[in-house]
This record gives structure tokens, C-alpha cells and sequence, in this order.
């Protein structure tokens, strides 16, 4: 039997010297350190903290008005422990702590939803998730061959118009709304977002493997949609994959012949 | 090298910038415009990389599959130096600001092990830094100057000595900042870092690289190239970061004071200053 191994007295005080800076009113600070200390160190890490998790939600931050949001940021550092080395990561961390804490009444019910959707631009952003240039036809054939969706992308689904939301749209349970949105990285590296009707959803998310042909695709969106005029809706999703190129979510085209897996 | 300064640095690195510093953790496996932005501005110029988030002193286990990433990031990019701080910056979690370690026995043997088994996974020596702190810690069994050493000669690292923290440290903590420079052993001291701070109260400073370097410490640095010799030295800037040609001017009179103190046919491997 191997009793676990008592801590060291210098880290039971760095224990003591973070639980005050996490929570200053419910844990007392180390034994004979002075106020003044602590005080510039908790205010230091929590100014640090907010710094870097803030900018990432500012359309959350006004809705909820700044008493509010120090109030989450506190409990953020008070109640989650941080995973990430990489600061960039911080407002993800952010995110799942919210989406691991009992919503407060008053909240509003959209509120993990947008975080998340202000979260994504900045997780596109820095994705380093790219393709190499060469292996794709840019003028590539979209019908026969295999249209190839930017890796830099996330295909998205919020039951609220969470593009829309903002100081003057904020919706209620009972103004729920099903959206799809295609957010990506465009070939300027500005990460924009399409909104995308059900049928258009489909149909990205069929081609989003990157095994089917333009044609395959369309022809299983419509198939599944039993759509009364076939010819006519499949011209329609053709239309939508040449548009997904125009503004850059498509890539190109892998040639019909060829299967580089 | 820091974001805000991408773009002037895309125009064209100055010629008496010599290298850069950056932070692996804000650039591993960063994609996209900066990503781009970042290869071609370090393509040319070389790296020393001061990490912010292996917490030497924290008290759960070092992250080994960050310490990999590291190791690919240094490999990748030819990085010649990898410093961290002689700090913690989590408990059991992360928190992302530094924190002073407590002056123990235990805590200097627990350190250089750690220090160890950093420059084990990485397979190159490091240095560590001695940090700014605000707080004495009531259980410390030395000063600051023997933690250091000690902790240096122990994990057989080398250190990298912040000038401007030595002065922080001196007035927060009421010492003699040269009589700490007279301490140090100088051939452990392979780097060296400037930077301003923020005075909060007659006896407080805050080390918050957010201002001109102060003349006090200008001197200190002179006096540092003296007895220490001199070596590269970097200009850090983080917050109210200035036009480019004003961070220029701090790392000219970098530069001039090392040529004053460099001995004729000494060391030709001494660059000047470059950024954050």
C-alpha cells in the first residue's frame, strides 16, 4: 500500500496563493502576506484573464452589460481550471465552462449559442487547417468531379438566428429558429459566414467528405428532398455549388479521375 | 515580435533588429493571416523563443505533449535559445500570469528537477529567468539571489537575467540591485532582457513592459555589461506599444552600449536587441 505523498509546505502556500487570487472574498490569503500583495496579484491575473477572454464575445458582452459579464468572468476564474497552454484558447475554455454551468434565470436562453457563434470567427481565424494549393483545380469541373469544401470551415447549426442577434434582436425560447450557417476562411484569410437554407445545408454536408461528385450530390439532396420537378431542383443545386466557389467555401474541384485518398 | 507590429515589420525588418523573440504559445500551429504573417517575417532573421506557459514551478506535471509541441516548434524554426520563467503560472489549472515561487529548500530541488526533465524532452539546455514579483512569501529559507543560483547550478541550466526585474525586484524588495549583478555567475548568463514597467506607489513597481525603459536601468545595464559581459539582449514591449521607429531608438542605445563594452577581437556572436 502506497499512501499518496503529502505536499510540500511551499505548495500547499502556492495552493493557498491561488485559491485567494481565484476567489479573493472566499478564501483568505496566505498566512502573513500582506493585503496590498494579494491585492495587485488578483488584480493583475483577473485584469490578464478578462483581457484575454473579452474581445472574443463582444455582441455577448453588450448584451449582458458589464456588471454582468465580470460577474461570469469571476466565476470563470474562480470555478474552471484552464487546460490550454496557448492563450489564444482561453475564450474556448470559456466556452465550455458555460456550457458545463447550470444557466443562471435571467439569462437569456440564446446566450451559449452566440458565445459559441462569436467563438467560432476566432477559432477559423487561426485554424491552420490548410490545403496544399497544388492538389486542387481551382476552374476544376463541379459536376463530374469532386467539389472540395475549405478545411477552414464549420458547418453549423443554432436553433436562433445567432448572425442576426444583437442589442436590438435578442429572441425569446418562443422565437426559436432553426439556422444553418457556413462560416470559412476565404482566400483573403477574412473568415465570413453564408447562411444556408435546409436544402443547401444537405447538400454541404454531402460534399463536406470530399467523396462525391458534384453530380452524386445533388442528385441524393434531391432524391431525399422528393422534390415534384427533379430537373428543375437540379439545376437549383448546381447553381448553389457554383455559388459556394464565387464566394470561396469552395475550393476547386478534385478531377473526376482522380482519387487521391 | 508582437501582432501590432506585423504590419511595419512586413515593410522590412530593420537592419539593427538581429533577432527575434516570440512566445511558442502564440504561434504554434497558428494558421491564417498571421501565420503567413509570421513565416515571412522570421524566414530571414533568427528566433529565440521565450515560453510564458510551462509553469517550471507549478505544482502538477509538467505537460509533456506541450513540451513535444515545443520541441517541434524550436526544430522547426531553427530557434537557437529556448528561455522560460523561474516562476509558476497555474495550480491546477492554468492562469496564465506569473506568480513567485516561495525561497525553499524543497522548492529549489523540486525546480531544477523539472528544469531537467524540460531540457530532457526538448534535448537542448535552457535558460531560465529571473522573475519580477510583488509579493515575499512568508515561508521563503533564502533570498532571491541564492534561489537563483541555486536552482541554476542544480538543473545545470543557464540563466537568462531580466535587467529591468533585477531593478523591479531590488526597489519592491528594498536590495541592492548591482550587489544581486555581483552575485549572479556570469558564465551561466547567456541572454538579457530590457524592458519599462509601471511605478504604482514609491515602493511598488510593476513589471508590465508597457513603457520607455527608465534611466536607472540604463544605467543598471551598463553596469550589467561590466561585470557580466555583454550579451544578446532583447527590448520588450507589450502593452502601449509605440510606432516602430520609437522601439527603434531604445534598441539603437541597446546596441551602442554594446559596442562600447565589447572587447576588441571578443565574441563576434553578440546581436543587438529585436522585440517582444
Amino acid at each position: 500500500m502506497s499512501a499518496a505523498r503529502p505536499i510540500p509546505d511551499f505548495q500547499k502556500y502556492q495552493f493557498s496563493f491561488t485559491g485567494h487570487i481565484r476567489d479573493p472574498k472566499s478564501n483568505k490569503r496566505p498566512e502573513g502576506m500582506s493585503a496590498r500583495s494579494m491585492t495587485v496579484y488578483a488584480e493583475l491575473l483577473f485584469k490578464n484573464i478578462s483581457s484575454l477572454v473579452s474581445p472574443c464575445f463582444p455582441v455577448a458582452q453588450s448584451i449582458l452589460g458589464a456588471r454582468k459579464w465580470t460577474k461570469l468572468m469571476r466565476e470563470f476564474l474562480s470555478t474552471h481550471r484552464c487546460r490550454t497552454p496557448y492563450f489564444r484558447e482561453l475564450p474556448e475554455e470559456f466556452l465550455r465552462f458555460m456550457q458545463e454551468r447550470e444557466s443562471i434565470s435571467g439569462e437569456p436562453d440564446f446566450l451559449n449559442y452566440l458565445l459559441h457563434y462569436e467563438w467560432v470567427e476566432l477559432a477559423l481565424a487561426h485554424s491552420n487547417m490548410d490545403l496544399d494549393p497544388r492538389n486542387i483545380n481551382v476552374d476544376g469541373d463541379l459536376r463530374d468531379g469532386r467539389p472540395i469544401l475549405t478545411p477552414v470551415h464549420m458547418l453549423l447549426a443554432y436553433p436562433y438566428a445567432v448572425h442576426r442577434i444583437g442589442k436590438r434582436y435578442q429572441p425569446t425560447a418562443a422565437q426559436r429558429e432553426e439556422t444553418c450557417l457556413l462560416v470559412f476562411r476565404d482566400h483573403r484569410d477574412a473568415v465570413r459566414f453564408i447562411v444556408l437554407n435546409p436544402v443547401s445545408a444537405r447538400l454541404v454536408a454531402l460534399i463536406e467528405p470530399g467523396d462525391l461528385s458534384g453530380n452524386q450530390a445533388v442528385g441524393q439532396a434531391v432524391s431525399e428532398l422528393r422534390h415534384p420537378e427533379p430537373a428543375a431542383a437540379i439545376e437549383g443545386g448546381h447553381a448553389i455549388i457554383e455559388n459556394l466557389r464565387r464566394e470561396g467555401a469552395i475550393l476547386g474541384a478534385f478531377g473526376a479521375d482522380r482519387v487521391p485518398k | 515580435m508582437r501582432r501590432e507590429l506585423i504590419p511595419a515589420l512586413c515593410v522590412g525588418v530593420p537592419d539593427v533588429v538581429e533577432f527575434f523573440e516570440v512566445a511558442p504559445e502564440n504561434w504554434i500551429d497558428v494558421g491564417g493571416a498571421n501565420g503567413k504573417a509570421f513565416r515571412a517575417i522570421t524566414e530571414n532573421t533568427p528566433l529565440v523563443c521565450h515560453g510564458l506557459s510551462l509553469s517550471l514551478g507549478g505544482p502538477t506535471p509538467l505537460d509533456e505533449v506541450f513540451l513535444r509541441k515545443i520541441r517541434s516548434f524550436l526544430d522547426l524554426h531553427g530557434v537557437e535559445l529556448y528561455t522560460e520563467h523561474l516562476s509558476y503560472c497555474s495550480d491546477d489549472g492554468h492562469l496564465y500570469d506569473l506568480m513567485p515561487i516561495p525561497f525553499t529548500v524543497e522548492a529549489v530541488d523540486y525546480v531544477a528537477q523539472r528544469i531537467r526533465q524540460t531540457q530532457d524532452v526538448l534535448g537542448r539546455r535552457i535558460a531560465v529567468e529571473n522573475a519580477s514579483f510583488y509579493a515575499k512569501s512568508p515561508i521563503d529559507e533564502m533570498s532571491e539571489l541564492e534561489f537563483v543560483n541555486a536552482v541554476v547550478d542544480r538543473a545545470d541550466c543557464w540563466l537568462h537575467l531580466d535587467v529591468n526585474n533585477v531593478y523591479v525586484n531590488s526597489v519592491n524588495h528594498q536590495y541592492d540591485p548591482r550587489e544581486f549583478l555581483r552575485g549572479v555567475d556570469p558564465d551561466r548568463v547567456v541572454y538579457m532582457h530590457m524592458a519599462g514597467h509601471y511605478q504604482e506607489a514609491d515602493d511598488l513597481l510593476v513589471d508590465t513592459h508597457g513603457a520607455d525603459v527608465i534611466d536607472p536601468v540604463w544605467d543598471l545595464l551598463d553596469f550589467t555589461y561590466r561585470i557580466i559581459g555583454v550579451r544578446p539582449t532583447l527590448l520588450e514591449r507589450d502593452f502601449n506599444i509605440p510606432p516602430l521607429e520609437h522601439l527603434l531608438v531604445e534598441v539603437g542605445r541597446i546596441a551602442s552600449l554594446q559596442h562600447r563594452h565589447e572587447t576588441p577581437g571578443g565574441s563576434r556572436d553578440v546581436s543587438s536587441a529585436a522585440h517582444s
